[in-house]
């Protein structure tokens, strides 16, 4: 226990190196701030969904007995089983590829193994430093847990032990994945399973909010009703299921409370025995060559760049994401244009700034070998500002015209891809000119810019996006409608004036800060050494 | 083929290079000593480009190499002290990559690129770089540079990492470029190396060029009629007693 707080206190050390503040003096932060850091977004998120929830399932408290369904369950157990086995997968996917990504990717391990430390301390103290990938689900997780119990009054030692014995499980089976994962995976295919299961996350989500679609349990054949329901249940409720034995746990039921805590348990002994037997030493398979096949390209830079944007999982995923959005939203019924516009540009513009982000570091990692290439330095910059700007802008493209075969054809769709390319173009700009300002940073930690440097880059990007597509939109509203509530009582050209020409005015302002941002990157560039 | 003249770098008050002047001849192989921390990576840097000098001037192939950086960049070679690639990229593709960002003749660079695989034993191109182990890069990265056979090629500490079959085909092939007049300016804490290979060489410590001269004005430099690289390196940069030192360890 002692060998594995030295592990992590050194390793959270190695992480953040404090800067001093204004007057000199140095800030230590405390092993669990890193872990805080990351909670509180999620717990947040997690906290405003959790009223929402309240809100909707309150009155679902309803025995399924009483339905006509043969089940000691209840609806909400019903409704709430896709949430645990939802976030119970969104947390294993995050969770296990991510310590085998740390545990290979971690220049320490190499450190580590030299020392009189077991393996297995390695393994959970590597496991515990990548516990926050699991911040997200489980910072979504708990408010949930607490909307369920409330709703269903449900005993208070109950919903703690259930609890901590469901949370328990969810870690130890992440734990158990990453063991395997361990035997079989080199780094490579480690973060490649990561990225997809930054996908598979996705997807569970679309999945989930299919399945759990309103438009489902809208029906006027109540048998046809049941009949879904009870093959829903017959599912989601399957004794099989670790969500149900913490159902079943929460709901009183001893057995399946001490079936959960001890499964828990007793895989947490499994894997400190196993991983003691880990190499921990990634081992890479040896493709021999078959044929050297290369090619030449034109573009070698865009082309490189464009490589190593879809081989990392966190681009990967920014890049989708925007895209996908109005898939699920589709899902929800929400396929207007000016709907999806809005949401999309707000995403992508800060997307496109951190992707530049991300792909300078690809540069930084291996400085200062792209300043002995033979190109201007400006060529590799540039490449990471238009690459993503034009991804995100067919992005839209493609959103636009299978919104306009969807629905119907809006003109003004087309006119929203100017402002889209600047707002794009700008966004990309001001996070080069970001990250530029400290180019030596440390590309070995996950946060790359700071969290201030972040809340600017969204500030940034998301208000300037945001104010310019909403009252663009009004402004289309406003030319369809003609004057409504806040505009009724002025007089019609303050109307144009606000929601045209201000717009218009942001714009313009816009073009004038990429081109003193293009200057500032320029001189940047120049001291980059 | 390689001039400075008064060469320096200053970080904040910190000179890490002092008024180093430098003029290499084309078809040798010049070695560039020096303790840890003497600014030998810092000269090469400044050499090469990649790193902005604070005064003085640099000459490679006789062209300035301030008004000539991309021209002069296309013909240099630098082998890193550290073999960074992006790893994320197989082997090929970073092969790719500096054939296309150096505009080389792909079917000549491949060729070339072919028979250094073989004399490398490189038979691991379709993996990520990012699974090879330090020896694995240096090796690609080294190949990637020879494969171009530039004018002029800076090769700092290119040994580390190899094994003992490559680090010999290394040498040997220095040997041959040099013969067909390739400038070699080279860094290595393996001074049996330097003694072996190089035409000329010079001494740096605390960014100060201490000696420069073939092994022969060397010794006369260190006041030593006779005795290896290694005598004259640690009586010029003043290494201190060493039998006292390992006694008081």
């Amino acid at each position: 226990m002692n060998d594995l707080k030295l592990l992590l206190k050194y390793s959270f050390k190695n992480k953040n190196r404090p800067k001093p503040n204004k007057k000199g003096k140095v800030k230590e932060m405390g092993v669990f701030a890193p872990i805080i850091q990351y909670i509180m977004p999620a717990l947040l998120f997690g906290l405003t969904l959790a009223p929402v929830m309240y809100m909707s399932f309150k009155n679902l408290n309803i025995p399924l007995a009483d339905m006509g369904i043969d089940s000691n369950f209840n609806f909400l157990d019903f409704m709430f089983s896709t949430s645990f086995l939802g976030l119970g997968v969104f947390f294993f996917l995050n969770f296990s590829p991510s310590i085998i990504v740390n545990l290979f990717d971690s220049d320490m391990t190499k450190l580590h193994l030299v020392m009189p430390v077991k393996k297995s301390t390695i393994f959970f103290a590597t496991a515990i430093d990548s516990f926050v990938m699991a911040a997200l689900p489980l910072g979504m997780l708990i408010p949930i847990i607490v909307v369920y119990s409330i709703i269903l009054k449900i005993n208070v030692f109950f919903a703690i032990m259930a609890t901590i014995g469901f949370i328990l499980f969810l870690v130890a089976i992440s734990l158990l994945g990453g063991v395997i994962m361990s035997f079989f995976m080199g780094k490579t295919a480690a973060k490649r399973f990561a990225m997809l299961s930054y996908f598979g996350s996705v997807i569970l989500y679309v999945f989930a909010a299919n399945f759990m679609s309103p438009d489902r349990f809208v029906t006027d054949d109540l048998d046809a009703f049941v009949i879904y329901l009870t093959e829903s249940m017959n599912f989601l409720l399957h004794n099989f299921w670790p969500h149900t034995w913490f159902i079943k746990a929460m709901n009183g039921d001893i057995l399946n409370l001490l079936i959960l805590l001890g499964v828990g348990i007793g895989l947490i002994i499994f894997i400190v025995q196993v991983s003691n037997k880990l190499d921990l030493i990634a081992g890479s398979k040896k493709v021999k060559n078959k044929a050297i096949k290369i090619k030449q390209s034109k573009f070698p830079i865009i082309f490189k760049d464009m490589k190593l944007l879809v081989r990392d999982a966190q681009s990967i995923f920014m890049l989708l994401y925007p895209i996908i959005l109005p898939v699920i939203f589709s899902f929800t019924g929400m396929n207007s244009l000016t709907f999806i516009t809005i949401f999309f540009v707000m995403i992508s513009s800060f997307y496109s700034s951190y992707l530049t982000v991300l792909m300078l570091v690809e540069e930084t990692k291996i400085w200062p070998i792209p300043k002995l290439y033979p190109v201007k330095i400006n060529n590799i910059v540039n490449s990471k500002i238009y690459i993503p700007v034009s991804i995100f802008f067919l992005e839209y493209v493609a959103i636009y015209i299978v919104l306009s075969i969807m629905n119907r054809f809006e003109i003004i769709g087309l006119v929203f891809m100017i402002p889209m390319l600047i707002i794009l173009y700008y966004s990309s700009l001001i996070g080069a000119g970001m990250y530029l300002k400290n180019p030596k940073r440390d590309v070995k930690q996950k946060n790359i810019l700071s969290g201030k440097e972040v809340l600017g880059l969204e500030a940034t990007t998301m208000i300037f996006s945001l104010v310019i597509f909403i009252l663009l939109n009004l402004y289309v509203e406003f030319l369809k409608v003609g004057p409504f509530w806040i505009f009724e009582n002025i007089h019609v050209i303050f109307s144009h004036l606000i929601l045209l020409v201000l717009p218009i005015v942001l714009l313009i302002m816009i073009i004038l800060f990429s081109v003193k941002e293009l200057k500032k990157i320029e001189s940047k560039l120049r001291t980059w050494e | 083929m390689i001039k400075a003249v008064n060469l320096t770098k200053k970080f904040g008050d910190f000179k890490a290079v002092d008024n180093v002047n430098l003029n290499i001849k084309s078809g040798e192989i010049y070695g560039f000593l020096g303790p840890n921390g003497a600014g030998k990576t810092t000269t090469i840097r400044m050499l090469t480009g990649s790193l902005n000098k604070t005064s003085g001037d640099i000459f490679i192939l006789d062209k300035d190499f301030s008004k000539n950086e991309i021209l002069l960049k296309s013909q240099l070679g630098v082998v890193p002290d550290e073999p960074k690639m992006y790893e994320n990229l197989k082997g090929t593709e970073y092969i790719e990559f500096i054939i296309g960002i150096y505009k080389c003749n792909r079917d000549e660079t491949l060729k070339r690129f072919k028979e250094l695989c073989e004399a490398f034993d490189i038979d691991y191109l379709n993996n990520y770089i990012g699974d090879y182990s330090h020896g694995m890069k240096q090796k690609l990265m080294v190949t990637s540079v020879l494969m171009r056979r530039p004018k002029v090629i800076f090769l700092d500490e290119p040994t580390v990492g190899l094994d003992a079959r490559s680090a010999k085909i290394l040498k040997n092939l220095l040997e041959k470029y040099k013969s067909e007049g390739s400038t070699i300016f080279l860094t290595t804490h393996i001074l049996e190396i330097a003694e072996k290979m190089c035409d000329r060489i010079s001494i740096i410590s605390n960014g100060k060029i201490l000696a420069e001269g073939n092994m022969e004005e060397l010794r006369n430099m260190a006041n030593k009629e006779s005795g290896t690289l290694e005598d004259i390196f640690l009586e010029l940069t003043d290494s201190g007693e060493l039998d006292d030192i390992i006694e008081e360890l």
